[in-house]
């Protein structure tokens, strides 16, 4: 399962993060590790980009980033 | 007189013009209307600093 | 005693620049968004210690540019001190960069900033533990209400940081989940968490203006009452008054001193310098009532959220949501909009975001939609200048998309970025950032305005004859040969052709022009020479053409002379295209 599965105020925890290299190499310098809870918040206008919520913060990514996202359940 | 103060006037102008002129063609800007975070603008105070 | 550097560093947004200011007393701008300082820029206490602001990262090894600038400098820039400002309410983000920075083996002064937001979200923190635990010098601050400083500025002063304990019992590895294991560690032992008490208010305002249906219609009604606060409610008025009480004074008391005076210096004091200058100079209270309004948003939050929600439609121009900034701050000026399209990750996007800046209609474009709007529209000024500026974003897209289909085709980039919580602007940094602007526009009325008008002046007074009648002058000949050019846009006449030109130098000199060639009465005698689709065609058209100078020249600085010439020549194609469309349909449906 991936971020991109999640509706809006779900909430799951990391288990990795792939994809383009260098968003990757970001969002894991953000903190973005296994085992970190992350949140969805809400979605833009047309339902792309999202916000997601981890360590107290929102960032904004895109939905074809959130698919690189995995995602683990409790 | 008037012929004096116009002199001084023109010059000015010129001076003014010329400096301006310059200033632009090198890509600098003096466009005080600037936003908020103009990073030339704070290139140049950083200069001016260093001059310091 | 020898200078000492130290190196302002931290995560985007956490207050960097706001503790700059306040330990160097300068007045750089704060915003409340990621990425607001490019450069790096210096500054000093008391001539011993040099501090240097870093733009704000995450992380020193994740490949941007604001990174290498960072990298480089903590590598070549000899520093002896590193200040890192961390946010003390979002620690473990904030502390990754740390353990990095302690890899440079500098003593480092991690200045906790924002403890009373940390302290709101139920966080204590155990300063004392958190510094023996990182081995590095622990400050709590709160920036933006001035507390803490002053300590920051003490031990800066005293050089004791060299002295004090700098156990590195945690050596940085690379990778990232070890890291934040450790950071973990840490903060179990120097933090309570108590739970957030706060409402949260943040989310509320998301839920609003993020809003499936809201969103587009909110962001565009903002704005709509930003143009209305000033140009129907604050700026507008105030410009008013400034015209009939303060110029219309002035002008008839140079009447009665200059009594005795040849008509030609007259001529030259009224007609040229203060018709010149003062018509643009009425516009002051418009242009600082705007730049407020922009200020607000930008310290509010919004701006973000704006980025956020534009992602979808930058992405049609193959843009990421990033390159949105550079296009906001082109709506002050393009030059410094041009430049920070630097912060952009590739060539391409750099270049067409540059291409794309000098659509967004800039301050020094506003006296020229003022002037025509309050002549030929009274009562729609707000409507007819904002129509101007989402004409110049509705450009900006179209030429983007072709642009992105034609020669620049490429992939997307990804996205990220931060949405910072929002914040009631405090009116200080709202008024000092306004009045800053005021004196950058009222210096620029009395160096390069003022000498534009003399210049014009005679050259709409003379030709090689020596002085003449207006319709035979220097500027009449070179506006009359350009005029044709013009005349199936609507305003083909030399005075308005020629205006064109003198704006290259800036843009507020079109109106200045316009004050020379046709005296003190502009606003009466505009309208015997424009019809109003004429006069709409014409802002078009200055929306729209080759900006000033100094981003021509910017342009070829950055990107070189192709670039240069591509830009300046698509803008007056497109400019003339344009108007003649808005010309002819107008004269179509309103004619």
């Amino acid at each position: 399962m991936c971020l991109y599965d999640l509706k809006p105020g779900q909430q799951a925890y990391i288990h990795s993060v792939c994809g383009d290299a260098k968003l990757a190499k970001r969002l894991l310098a953000l903190g973005c590790i296994e085992g970190t809870p992350v949140k969805v918040k809400m979605a833009a206008p047309f339902g792309d980009p999202i916000i997601i919520n981890f360590r107290g913060f929102d960032l904004a990514i895109r939905k074809k980033d959130a698919r690189n996202i995995y995602i683990k359940e409790a | 007189m008037e012929v004096i103060i116009t002199i001084g006037i023109v010059l000015l102008a010129v001076f003014i013009f010329y400096k301006s002129a310059k200033k632009k063609t090198t890509g600098d800007c003096d466009c005080g209307s600037c936003t908020s975070h103009c990073p030339l603008y704070e290139e140049r105070k950083a200069n001016k600093s260093v001059k310091k | 005693m020898e200078m000492i550097t130290a190196a302002l560093l931290g995560n985007p947004n956490v207050g960097k620049t706001t503790l700059f200011n306040y330990l160097t007393g300068s007045n750089q701008y704060v915003g409340n968004w990621a990425g607001v300082t490019v450069e790096r820029k210096e500054g000093f206490i008391e001539d011993r210690i040099k501090i240097v602001d870093l733009p704000g990262i995450y992380a020193m090894d994740t490949y941007s540019n604001e990174e290498k600038v960072s990298k480089e400098f903590l590598e070549k820039g000899g520093v002896d001190v590193i200040v890192n400002i961390v946010d003390a309410s979002s620690l473990s983000r904030n502390l990754y960069l740390t353990l990095q920075l302690k890899q440079f083996n500098k003593p480092i002064v991690l200045v906790l900033n924002m403890i009373d937001v940390a302290k709101t979200k139920g966080m204590k923190i155990d300063y004392q533990k958190l510094s023996k635990k990182l081995g590095v010098t622990v400050i709590p601050i709160s920036a933006s209400k001035g507390i803490g400083i002053e300590e920051v500025k003490k031990l800066l002063k005293s050089g004791n940081f060299f002295s004090l304990y700098n156990e590195n019992d945690y050596q940085y590895v690379e990778d990232e989940k070890e890291n934040y294991k450790y950071i973990e560690e840490v903060l179990a032992e120097s933090m309570i968490y108590e739970g957030d008490k706060r409402a949260t208010i943040g989310e509320r305002i998301d839920s609003i203006v993020l809003n499936k249906f809201l969103a587009y219609p909110l962001f565009v009604f903002i704005l709509y009452i930003i143009f209305k606060f000033t140009f129907s409610w604050v700026g507008q008025p105030l410009s008013d008054a400034m015209d009939s009480v303060i110029i219309t004074k002035i002008v008839s008391l140079l009447d009665i001193l200059l009594q005795n005076s040849s008509s030609w210096f007259r001529s030259l004091i009224i007609d040229g310098i203060v018709a010149g200058v003062g018509s643009v100079l009425v516009f002051l209270p418009i242009i600082l009532t705007l730049f407020l309004g922009i200020s607000f948003l930008e310290d509010s939050g919004y701006m973000a959220r704006a980025a956020f929600i534009m992602d979808r439609i930058m992405r049609k121009m193959g843009l990421s949501g990033k390159a949105f900034i550079p296009l906001i701050i082109g709506f002050g000026c393009s030059v410094p909009g041009i430049m920070s399209a630097r912060t952009l990750e590739s060539d391409k996007d750099r270049k067409l975001t540059a291409l794309l800046v000098p659509l967004m209609s800039c301050n020094a474009r506003l006296p020229v939609y003022a002037l025509f709007a309050t002549v030929f529209f009274p009562g729609n000024e707000t409507f007819i200048t904002f129509s101007l500026y989402l004409l110049g974003i509705g450009m900006a897209f179209l030429i983007g998309i072709l642009f992105k289909n034609t020669i620049f085709r490429k992939d997307e980039e990804p996205f990220i970025i931060e949405l910072p919580e929002y914040k009631l602007p405090e009116f200080k940094s709202l008024i000092r950032s306004t009045w800053e602007k005021g004196k950058g526009f009222l210096k620029k009325a009395g160096t390069i305005i003022f000498a534009m008008s003399v210049i014009i002046w005679f050259l709409s007074n003379f030709n090689f004859s020596g002085m003449v009648d207006m319709g035979n002058s220097f500027l009449a000949y070179i506006g009359g040969a350009m005029a044709p050019i013009f005349k199936p846009l609507g305003f083909g006449t030399w005075q308005s052709s020629v205006a064109l030109l003198t704006g290259l130098m800036a843009k507020e000199v079109v109106v200045s022009t316009m004050g020379v060639v046709y005296g003190v009465e502009l606003q009466k005698i505009l309208l015997q020479h424009f019809t109003s689709i004429a006069a709409y065609s014409y802002l078009v058209f200055i929306l729209l053409y080759t900006p000033c100078i100094s981003v021509v020249a910017v342009m070829r600085k950055e990107f070189g002379n192709r670039m240069m010439i591509f830009s300046v020549l698509y803008q007056l194609f497109l400019a003339w295209v344009v108007s003649f469309i808005v010309y002819n349909i107008g004269n179509l449906v309103f004619g």
